[in-house]
């Protein structure tokens, strides 16, 4: 039970872009992470069976009548907000306005707990900065 | 009234849900701020009835539509978004392309 | 006897009929993609090149993925001298009967202008025949 609240971590995609390491530059890292909830229809319908009542055999028939209307490939649970991962373009920028971006990691990933998900997208990366010339002692 | 109410809830949610697979980031080289470009889109669609789709042109399309948006420069910071809408027993593919559009080489 | 050849030519209609949908359904395929990647695209968009890599797997018994080794390779060979940008990787699944296809195409802009061939979108580069096609 404790496992099952606590969420398991699905990983469905990740790619690595160019790593400029050169060391005349300093390198901050950055994280974006967008989510949106996912819920799984299959999984409330087979907790409403578990219920054996009037009410958990309508909240099955429900569920039931939307999985017919979620079909579909499917990457982790689905969602209801298509557009909550296009701003991902402007958030890197918003995070290094320099531009100069470096080893860029994209993540798609899922967690997931009972019912309902966490549908992730996770970037991470270095922003390049020149160094400041050190202190004269 | 409780059976009322799920089969309200149940229709208020059908047809609307979706599903993101991929969003990749490409490199940002050449290095820009995004005052100095602008911001392009293509995007591309493709509907499916159980699957029976018979190539994966649309995600060129959406390519083209990108570079066409901006013909003369360099295009980075690509982020590529695929994405399925879920629907009843059919379902639509669609793919998003954005990138900043850098006109001189910085 | 006219009769007879009637009924045969009948029966014949019959069976292909129903064998029809079988037929279709070996024949047919359908096609689906796994994942897509697009490097940055450079201003200068002549000397397209693309190469194609792609496996056909008989009931999933797939032991290894080398087969895309050779896509940058055969990329690499078709821009020699130059640098290749605005990389699309198209990897995709054609589904068969029992049988499917896993077929990864990368395309992008040769900056040495060595054209393997003329055509300056990707949509007809896609249907380009002459790229290179390593069936293992």
């Amino acid at each position: 039970m404790a496992v099952k609240l606590a969420g398991c971590a699905v990983l469905h995609h990740v790619q690595l872009g160019q790593i400029d390491n050169r060391t005349n530059v300093a390198q901050v890292p950055f994280e974006i992470k967008v989510s949106e909830t996912g819920v799984n229809t299959q999984e409330i319908s087979a907790l409403s069976r578990a219920a054996k009542n009037e009410v958990g055999n309508t909240a099955r028939n429900a569920a039931d009548i939307v999985s017919m209307f979620q079909i579909g490939p499917r990457t982790g649970d689905p969602i209801y907000d298509e557009h909550y991962a296009e701003k991902v373009l402007y958030l890197i920028h918003e995070k290094c306005p320099s531009g100069r971006v470096t080893g860029l990691v994209s993540i798609r990933e899922t967690r997931k707990y009972p019912v309902i998900s966490g549908e992730i997208v996770k970037i991470t990366g270095y922003c390049m900065k020149d160094r400041k010339p050190a202190a004269e002692i | 009234m409780m059976r009322v109410s799920f089969l309200f809830l149940a229709l208020s949610v059908v047809g609307c849900a979706h599903s993101i697979h991929q969003v990749q980031t490409s490199d940002f080289i050449p290095y820009a701020p995004i005052e100095s470009g602008r911001v392009v889109k293509g995007q591309a669609e493709q509907f499916a009835v159980l699957g029976f789709v018979f190539d994966t042109n649309y995600l060129n399309q959406a390519v083209d539509q990108l570079m066409a948006a901006c013909p003369n420069g360099t295009l980075t910071g690509i982020t590529t978004q695929m994405s399925t809408s879920l629907g009843f027993f059919s379902w639509t593919n669609k793919a998003l392309v954005q990138g900043l559009c850098v006109d001189h080489q910085n | 006897m006219r009769q007879g050849r009637h009924k045969s030519l009948g029966s014949l209609r019959g069976i292909s009929l129903a064998l029809a949908p079988f037929i279709t359904l070996l024949v047919e395929s359908c096609a689906s993609v796994n994942s897509v990647s697009l490097t940055p695209i450079p201003a200068q968009r002549s000397g397209l090149v693309s190469a194609t890599v792609s496996r056909t797997i008989f009931l999933g018994f797939n032991f290894d993925n080398d087969f895309v080794d050779k896509l940058a390779l055969d990329l690499k060979q078709k821009c020699p001298g130059g640098i290749i940008s605005g990389i699309l990787t198209k990897d995709e699944v054609i589904s068969y009967f029992l049988v499917f296809t896993r077929r990864v195409t990368a395309s992008g802009y040769c900056s040495a202008a060595v054209a393997h061939n003329k055509h300056s979108t990707r949509s007809s580069a896609s249907e380009d025949e002459t790229s290179p096609s390593t069936d293992d």
